[in-house]
């Protein structure tokens, strides 16, 4: 990473103690997620209406919602969904807006110019219209909206990785490349991409955050998760209508979606600080 | 004759949009023509802006000349494309004027020096690093700036490591496009006594390409004036004797700081 060596890298990373604190959380958190089958203490889809809107202890640590579900238990289970969706939808559009916005920026020319101006129209509809018509075309359900989000994502991707690829590429060590006989591929590869990665990382930890936010919005909005699959979002829904009587309904997983956008952000943010560090 | 450089043109088109068509043309390069001869040093000399670097791109093909024809060893290479440009390139090398952005910063100089060799030839890795060694000595740096990333070597080691770097090809053609004008005095000294030479030990041309023309004469056996995108006058620098007729050139070689002001050149 511009020449930083990863011992140094994460020397300096250790130096802002907020965001090792989140990068703890998060890690827990997704923990928690992978090894939500030993971990959970019940089943999370178990209705027992006798049950129902327990307070915390006992064999419910955080208690039971509207259906006697243990809150606890959907809850990690709900990060698999919540978080893997955010990550899938992250690679996948960070994927095709990386090939793209390279392609674009390294081609340059007409191919560059009609791919940017493309890019202008889809970007001028807010996203969240955008994926709401891909799921009207589609159909409601988690797949859906995920492909809908990809489509949405990775346009925003092309954009900012073919600025940075055109600032990489006028550098003189792309020329002394070329004249030393190296190949475009291996331009792209050795050259471009490891130089414009940190910045990728930075981009992509700081979205994470956001994607998170909106794909619980979607659940909570009834197009995403459907029924009785745990996930925040669709928990904070079903949480709703119990606002008065058991607000904690929505409170863990309103709580838990906070925590982890804030922990991204900060990561994010001290990433970027530890990179810009190494540049100047 | 080495290369042959005849009615030499690059055109820009200033302005790119799908609307409107493209109007105003900028003539960096303007109908250059010159030959460099085996073995012989041509320095280039002219202000910023008045198409230098555009040239020495173009002679390396990074640039796609607009008209005119480039020969090399009579071969017209102006409009090589793929193997034979990439067989081209490794007998016309250039070096850059800044060093330290001419290395990929996310790589170790031993990395970028094995490039060119992995790029041109089937070597075992003893031999890289053979010819590697052997270079780096050429060049007077230690075998210790192999492990190192550009940013922790100074202006000249940097500039070494470039010269290194396209000598392992074993060029008949050197381009070198203002390099030392970044580097301070002292440093400026030693890399053009080091490219004297290593041109005398590796017998190849040289184009040297500078603003300052009394570093121009010092290295070079027939200097081309440049100006506006073309030259202007061609000036035999064997025996230091100068007659110029141009105004430009006369402007030139009045702006030289001389030890006593009855030693004025012109």
């Amino acid at each position: 990473m511009i020449g930083l060596g990863f011992d140094k890298f994460l020397s300096r990373f250790v130096k802002h103690k907020a965001a090792v604190l989140c990068l703890f959380f998060v890690l827990a958190v997704i923990a928690g997620g992978i090894f939500a089958p030993w971990l959970a203490p019940n089943d999370p889809n178990k209705i027992e209406l006798k049950l129902k809107l327990l307070g915390p202890g006992g064999q419910f640590p955080l208690g039971t919602d509207h259906l006697g579900r243990c809150i606890l238990s959907r809850l990690l289970y709900g990060t698999r969904i919540s978080l893997g969706s955010a990550f899938l939808v992250m690679s996948f559009s960070l994927t095709i807006g990386t090939a793209v916005g390279i392609f674009s920026a390294y081609r340059g020319g007409r191919i560059d110019n009609l791919l940017m101006r493309l890019c202008d129209i889809f970007l001028s509809f807010p996203s969240l219209v955008l994926v709401l018509v891909i799921i009207g075309v589609l159909g409601s359900g988690m797949v859906n909206v995920i492909i809908g989000m990809i489509l949405v994502q990775w346009l925003w991707y092309v954009r900012i990785i073919r600025s940075l690829v055109l600032s990489i590429k006028e550098r003189t060590f792309v020329s002394a490349a070329k004249v030393a006989g190296t190949s475009d591929m291996k331009i792209i590869f050795r050259h471009i991409l490891p130089n414009v990665l940190p910045q990728l990382i930075v981009l992509s930890t700081l979205d994470l955050g956001s994607l998170i936010l909106h794909f619980s919005g979607y659940s909570f909005l009834g197009f995403g998760v459907q029924p009785p699959t745990p996930e925040w979002g669709a928990m904070i829904e079903e949480g709703r209508r119990f606002i008065r009587s058991a607000p904690e309904l929505m409170f863990y997983p309103g709580m838990l979606i906070t925590l982890i956008v804030i922990s991204f952000n900060l990561i994010g943010d001290a990433l970027r600080d530890v990179l810009d560090e190494s540049v100047t | 004759m080495l290369m042959e450089v005849v009615e030499l043109k690059k055109n820009y088109l200033s302005n790119l949009s799908l609307m409107r068509k493209n109007t105003a043309v900028v003539k960096a390069v303007d109908g250059v023509s010159f030959s460099v001869g085996r073995d012989e040093v041509v320095g280039i000399v002219g202000e910023s802006g008045c198409g230098k670097s555009t040239l020495a791109r173009q002679l390396v093909r990074l640039e796609v000349p607009t008209a005119g024809k480039i020969y090399f060893e009579g071969e017209d290479i102006s409009l090589l494309k793929g193997t034979s440009l990439k067989n081209y390139i490794r007998s016309c090398q250039i070096i850059f004027q800044d060093s330290l952005s001419s290395l990929n910063p996310s790589l170790k100089i031993g990395d970028i020096l094995k490039e060119p060799l992995v790029n041109h030839f089937k070597l075992s890795k003893q031999e890289i690093h053979r010819r590697i060694a052997y270079m780096l000595e050429k060049v007077k740096l230690g075998a210790g700036v192999l492990e190192r990333f550009p940013q922790t070597l100074s202006g000249g080691e940097l500039q070494r490591v470039n010269i290194c770097r396209a000598l392992l090809l074993t060029p008949r053609l050197l381009i070198c496009d203002e390099i030392i004008s970044s580097l301070d005095v002292s440093i400026q000294a030693s890399i053009l006594n080091l490219m004297k030479e290593l041109k005398k030990e590796f017998g190849m041309s040289l184009i040297f390409i500078s603003h300052d023309i009394n570093v121009v004469r010092f290295i070079s056996d027939r200097i081309l004036v440049m100006k506006r995108g073309r030259i202007v006058e061609e000036i035999d620098n064997k025996n230091r004797e100068y007659q110029v007729r141009h105004p430009y050139t006369k402007k030139l070689f009045q702006s030289l700081p001389v030890s006593h002001p009855d030693k004025r050149v012109v």
